[in-house]
């Protein structure tokens, strides 16, 4: 049980885990489309309430930008300090696969209401709660990531942990950007 | 029950010769001094694995269907082996 929940890429990976994984971006971009929360980078969870264009397809974009800018990074990491032959389709599979947890953050998001720069205490109360109620989830999907990346990528020793979480950071500095950019050319079309 | 061939001498790890090999029907015996095969040095798993990628033709993704697990964990336990193959043929040397 413990393995699946946390570790199912033992059984599962490639194009399996592909279309499993893209399902549940799917069904996470929906909730959060009605939740109203967005998932704007690889560790981010931020309960937004709708910009005044309304554009619904933000919340499919900024799922699948974070998705796209985590596989390349990682399966880069895996192609400089692996030694084993890594296959593309394993890495974006497993690490699709891993954003399933997000689904509960997204439905966390029905419970709670925030508006940015609010000083309602009520509300505050409320966004300190969401924030620690999707905590657990987002670590899950870090632990699912951290597996994703030990058994598609191969990398030995004390090296793959450091590897690991240099790359989570950089995927999280480069999918704000690649949000950025995605939020820049919805304001243009 | 099934004997397992020991490999590593148990006073200091050394890899370990055949001294004598005997025939089961006639009971001839032959001594000497041989060195195990390469693959015999490996573990059990590791040469029940070895046999069933060469009847897999060496598809690790056949193995993973039969073995019911991944491609890259197949491909990782391969990878282990090849490193196990690698350390007892520098350690033969």
């Amino acid at each position: 049980m413990k393995q699946q929940l946390f570790n199912p890429f033992i059984r599962l990976a490639g194009g399996k885990a592909l279309l499993l994984g893209l399902l549940g971006l799917l069904l996470t971009s929906v909730v959060a489309l009605l939740s109203q929360t967005h998932f704007n980078g690889v560790l981010d969870v931020h309960k937004m309430p709708d910009a005044a264009n309304h554009i619904y397809a933000l919340y499919f974009i900024e799922s699948g930008v974070v998705w796209v800018v985590c596989t390349l990074m990682f399966y880069l990491a895996g192609l400089i300090f692996s030694s084993s032959s890594i296959r593309i389709i394993d890495v974006a599979g497993t690490m699709a696969l891993a954003r399933w947890p997000l689904i509960f953050a997204a439905v966390i998001g029905f419970f709670y209401h925030y508006a940015p720069f609010t000083r309602d205490l009520g509300q505050l109360r409320g966004a300190l709660i969401g924030a620690l109620l999707t905590m657990p989830f987002t670590i899950w999907m870090v632990a699912l990531m951290y597996n994703a990346f030990t058994v598609c990528c191969n990398i030995k020793g004390g090296r793959n942990i450091m590897v690991f979480i240099v790359t989570l950071l950089l995927a999280e500095v480069a999918a704000l950007f690649a949000c950025q950019y995605a939020y820049h050319c919805l304001r243009l079309s | 029950m099934s004997k397992k061939l020991p490999h590593t001498c148990p006073s200091c790890s050394s890899l370990l010769n055949v001294k004598s090999l005997i025939c089961g029907s006639c009971q001839t015996e032959v001594t000497g001094n041989y060195s195990l095969p390469l693959l015999a040095s490996l573990s059990d798993d590791d040469q029940e694995f070895i046999t069933n990628f060469v009847k897999c033709s060496g598809s690790l993704k056949v193995m993973a269907q039969n073995m019911d697990l991944s491609y890259p964990t197949v491909r990782n336990r391969l990878d282990e082996v090849i490193m196990k193959i690698e350390t007892a043929q520098k350690n033969k040397i």
